[in-house]
């Protein structure tokens, strides 16, 4: 029965890990020169390239991109919101931290069985969390390319969380998500004292030098996107502990 | 084309119209919170034909996920104290 089991993860794990292939197999052939991580000299399927040559005004008319901190990301919404206005995430973050603070002194302690999760749920668990990871992932390291960004991405890795909580899998103690929240939370803020110090302006870039819509570019962009992620999930997957103690 | 999404549009703000009436009106609570999720997620198709990923990408992980999610853990938390009773 173990074999049976241990068969159907594995068959199933490949047939995933032959969808991903197929995907890297058309994109190396749509580019006809395989996969180049950090290609500096034809990019020609950048995820970037959509929103860069997008225009609302006229089709003839180009936007310069310059070094400016407005147009540091191809996302220029992106370098709005993080460059100017992250004063408004961080004190999101702060007010979510509160809450779970808040959330530990209100609800009881009272203990009660955990009915088990189906088969089904409990197998199927570890897969659906992979690819919840994934796109996660994706959406904070590709923030300042396309649509996206830290909150949500913090969001869609704590729903990992919930299912592993779901399944009734324990995946995260919750020492390691104080230190992860900690560390993130004490990083973020030490960015921007150093920013402060560098450039004069709380939460400024300063990293400009770099090609636009590249994967590795925009400077601190991509950086507090990610500690902002990691803040989030712990403190939402904070949440779902906090209920599974005793629920 | 702007047709057919002025019509997508349409039916979606009936769908949420309804929906919210319905979880406003049910005794059910349990029906609420799942009709609660269904108005989260049709908003967040609202938002994507308005043009703005980034708040319809929120409004479906944080709307009608986790909050739902939330709810239905409070929800079991009360049937228990029901029981109890």
């Amino acid at each position: 029965m173990r074999d049976e089991r241990s068969l159907f993860i594995n068959i199933v794990a490949l047939l995933i890990l032959s969808v991903i292939g197929f995907y890297i197999y058309k994109v190396s052939m749509d580019t006809g020169k395989g996969i180049k991580i950090t290609d500096n000299i034809t990019p020609q399927m950048r995820v970037a390239d959509r929103f860069m040559n997008k225009n609302v005004i006229k089709e003839e008319s180009k936007y310069v991109w310059g070094g400016t901190a407005e147009n540091t990301s191809a996302n220029i919404v992106t370098s709005v919101v993080v460059d100017y206005r992250l004063f408004d995430t961080t004190l999101e973050v702060i007010v979510l931290f509160v809450t779970i603070l808040g959330f530990g002194f209100v609800i009881p302690k009272d203990k009660r069985k955990i009915i088990k999760p189906t088969t089904i749920l409990n197998r199927w668990a570890p897969i659906l969390m992979i690819l919840m990871l994934m796109i996660g992932g994706y959406m904070f390291v590709n923030g300042h390319l396309s649509p996206g960004g830290g909150f949500p991405a913090g969001a869609i890795i704590s729903t990992a969380v919930l299912i592993g909580v779901l399944a009734g899998r324990k995946t995260l103690s919750q020492k390691t998500l104080k230190i992860i929240e900690a560390v993130a939370g004490i990083s973020i803020f030490s960015l921007g004292i150093a920013s402060f110090v560098i450039t004069g302006n709380f939460f400024q870039n300063f990293i400009l030098n770099d090609r636009i819509g590249d994967l590795f570019s925009a400077g601190l962009i991509p950086i507090f996107y990610g500690l902002i992620a990691f803040k989030v999930a712990a403190e939402l997957s904070n949440i779902y502990f906090e209920f599974y103690e005793e629920c | 084309m702007v047709n057919r999404v002025y019509y997508l549009g349409l039916i979606i703000a009936f769908i949420m119209a309804f929906g919210s009436l319905w979880a406003l009106l049910t005794d059910d609570l349990f029906k609420a919170i799942v009709v609660f999720g269904i108005v989260s997620l049709s908003s967040s198709v609202m938002f994507l034909l308005m043009q703005a990923p980034d708040v319809a990408i929120t409004e479906a992980a944080i709307g009608s996920g986790i909050t739902t999610a939330l709810f239905i853990f409070t929800y079991k938390k009360l049937e228990d104290r029901k029981d109890e009773r």
